[in-house]
């Protein structure tokens, strides 16, 4: 075996392929991952959790005194006190509620939902769908011995190639041009042995875009959170695969 | 004669050492030094009067009675039991907020567990790949490696965005506008 690999290097790549080397072709796959939109829920706990330390803070927080804080007759003043005026209701600990004169300016600010349209759909293809979620892409095969399988995007690399520029140059093949991607460094992330490839992978982050999956390598694609991911991958894939991602 | 006057009385209420004559030494009382009641007098009577107010201002917010003291508690006592039984459980508000840091700190420990753990599963995943890949193809492990004797630094690309409360009102980019500006 020893002597083969030396061989190796001044033998080129074809020879190899066609000799007992055929089990050692190293494939490149891509961990594409759109990274969390929103800030995760917090829990009940939590939520009492910090209620409860807010709550002690006010029992404990000294008098709010304006003389100090507005000069006497200045436009500030008369902005606070027109905002106290409207504030009539007490905290729990029976102090004046301290109401900001542009309170009313920040909670007239649009902002959009947290659960998207694609959350009630469940819409696997749309990459609005669970914002405060990491999601995978898994793309069907449609040719070769696995096809119809669900799988990560691989692909063998070409000659020459290292695995970073092989990652993005098979990525576009795969999915299309039509995204931004960054690849996360040269370092593989994980490794995947399945019969005589081996399948390294590279993480990679979407940044803007949308998935165009090429025909002849896909046939269709999905974004699936970590836990989802099970119902796409086979078991000893899944095995492999759920190390490298993280809970959230 | 009025001089030596003052100068006493300012020396018996601050039990400073007499300062400046300009500006007037802290006193924890309201009255005020009398000079004789010429122009420039006067109106060294109303800025005294006037940062009086601002240390009056001062001392009612700071020792304010609507705040309760945190001066510290006294220590129990180390005996065997209180050693053994930290919180009383008699007083019940104590071993109410008591249970409630216990639970809070626990919480804690199990989400830090929970990250170590999954940091690791990703660091025994990559070196994993990097052992196979060093098996596998010499050229790609050398490739593949970072190290300190190499000069290109890894940056982050300016538009990994940071989570936030709530998402962006156009939701995702699918035509690549910040991109193509």
């Amino acid at each position: 075996m020893n002597v083969l690999r030396t061989a190796s290097r001044a033998i080129p790549r074809r020879c190899l392929a066609t000799a007992a080397g055929a089990s050692q072709k190293p494939h490149v796959g891509i961990l594409l991952k759109r990274d969390p939109v929103i800030l995760r829920q917090l829990t009940e706990f939590e939520h009492a959790y910090y209620a409860y330390r807010d709550s002690i803070e006010q029992g404990e927080s000294r008098p709010f005194n304006p003389e100090f804080y507005f000069k006497k007759g200045s436009t500030a003043e008369q902005r606070w006190l027109a905002a106290q005026e409207s504030a009539t209701e007490k905290t729990p600990s029976g102090k004046m509620r301290i109401v900001q004169p542009r309170d009313e300016e920040v909670g007239s600010l649009n902002a959009a939902n947290r659960a998207t349209e694609a959350d009630a759909k469940k819409d696997m293809k749309s990459l609005d769908r669970a914002l405060d979620r990491t999601l995978y892409l898994v793309v069907k095969r449609a040719a070769g011995p696995v096809k119809g399988t669900w799988q990560l995007p691989s692909g063998a690399l070409e000659a020459d190639e290292v695995l970073h520029d092989g990652a993005t140059r098979h990525l576009h093949e795969e999915v299309g041009s039509a995204l931004e991607t960054w690849v996360v460094g040269k370092t593989p992330v994980g490794h995947l042995v399945s019969g005589n490839d081996k399948i390294f992978y590279m993480k990679a982050h979407i940044l803007s875009g949308k998935i165009q999956p090429n025909g002849k390598l896909a046939s269709d694609y999905a974004w699936a959170t970590k836990q989802e991911l099970k119902e796409y991958l086979k078991p000893e894939q899944y095995a492999t695969v759920s190390k490298m991602m993280a809970e959230l | 004669m009025n001089s030596s006057a003052t100068y006493i009385r300012r020396a018996a209420t601050s039990g400073l050492r007499p300062s400046c004559n300009v500006c007037p030494p802290p006193t924890f009382s309201v009255t005020l030094v009398r000079h004789n009641q010429t122009d420039a007098a006067s109106k060294k009577v109303k800025e005294i009067s006037s940062a009086d107010k601002r240390y009056q201002l001062i001392r009612d917010i700071l020792y304010s009675k609507d705040v309760p003291s945190t001066s510290a508690k006294p220590l129990r006592p180390l005996t065997a039991k209180s050693v053994s039984c930290p919180v009383s459980t008699k007083n019940a508000d104590e071993a109410k907020v008591d249970a409630i840091e216990r639970a809070w700190a626990l919480e804690k420990q199990k989400e830090a567990a929970a990250k170590v753990a999954e940091l690791r599963g990703m660091y025994e995943s990559m070196r994993a790949a990097m052992e196979e890949l060093e098996k596998t193809d010499p050229r790609l492990f050398e490739a593949a490696k970072v190290g300190a004797d190499k000069d290109e630094v890894v940056v982050f690309p300016r538009r990994l965005r940071v989570p936030t409360e709530t998402p962006p009102i156009d939701g995702w980019d699918y035509e690549m506008k910040a991109g193509n500006k």
